[in-house]
């Protein structure tokens, strides 16, 4: 029973000492490519932060105001119906093609999530 | 980046017009450019190339929001389709109809109420709220 645990130790303390010491010297060149990794990363953080850098996330208005300023903003443009889900704006019936510009342009503005043309262009 | 790739035509022209307070942000697949200019035509023309871009906007990956809208103090011109503008007792379409103002007529800006209003008053003295999107900078 000893003398197993003795082999065992010795076992352990050799596989240590062999995985170990290398793993030192190995360690310190993934260190220098950990290194060289970190001095690459700050170019990756900008791009992932670059809608901060431009003024933070977009706001989105909430459904209700949505809802409620979509009446006046589609008020102009008879037949078409505008519905808001979670800050999408979904616009159906018919328009003619020369009023959607100035349709579209009211609904974008309203700050919406997205805007979902559905419409019958005539 | 792939949104900011099909739209760098209107990113561009709207960088090339001096568009003020310019902000380009894609956030889940869609992009976002908001910005101001005190040119109606400028306002059109990023609009023309978004729907050659996009034709009839049916993509619904841009949210383009373009504010041409006078500032309070200065006047503005009424672009509606071709109708009258509603001058309102308040900043809502449920308001009084107080006035109109006609197609092309130019009224002075007082203030503005909030994004979607503003308080206006037409050379015959009507003073009310009407919708700042039907009001380009004269």
């Amino acid at each position: 029973m000893k003398n197993t645990s003795f082999k065992l130790l010795i076992a352990v303390a050799s596989f240590t000492a062999v995985s170990y010491l290398p793993a030192c010297k190995s360690k310190n060149t993934s260190d220098k490519n950990a290194d060289s990794a970190a001095s690459q990363l700050p170019d990756t953080t900008v791009m992932t932060d670059q809608p901060a850098a431009t003024g933070g996330p977009v706001t989105i208005s909430p459904d209700d105001s949505l809802s409620n300023n979509l009446k006046d903003a589609t008020k102009d443009f008879p037949g078409v119906t505008a519905t808001v889900n979670n800050g999408e704006v979904t616009l159906t019936g018919t328009v003619s093609r020369d009023k959607l510009p100035k349709l579209m342009q009211n609904v974008n503005s309203l700050h919406p999530k997205k805007v979902n043309n559905n419409l019958t262009i005539k | 980046m792939a949104l900011q790739d099909k739209y760098k035509e209107l990113i561009d022209a709207a960088k090339a017009a001096g568009v003020t307070n310019l902000q380009v942000r894609e956030q889940n697949n869609v992009l976002y450019i908001d910005g101001s200019t005190s040119s109606g035509a400028v306002k059109d023309n990023l609009w023309n190339i978004y729907n050659k871009i996009d034709p009839d906007y049916r993509s619904g990956d841009l949210v383009l929001n373009i504010d041409a809208s006078a500032a309070a103090g200065t006047k503005a011109k009424v672009t509606t389709q071709s109708s009258n503008l509603n001058i309102r007792k308040g900043p809502g379409t449920d308001q009084e109809i107080v006035g109109k103002a006609a197609h092309g007529e130019v009224v002075d800006v007082i203030s503005k109420a909030n994004d979607q209003w503003s308080l206006v008053r037409t050379s015959s003295g009507v003073e009310g709220y009407a919708y700042t999107q039907y009001l380009t900078q004269a």
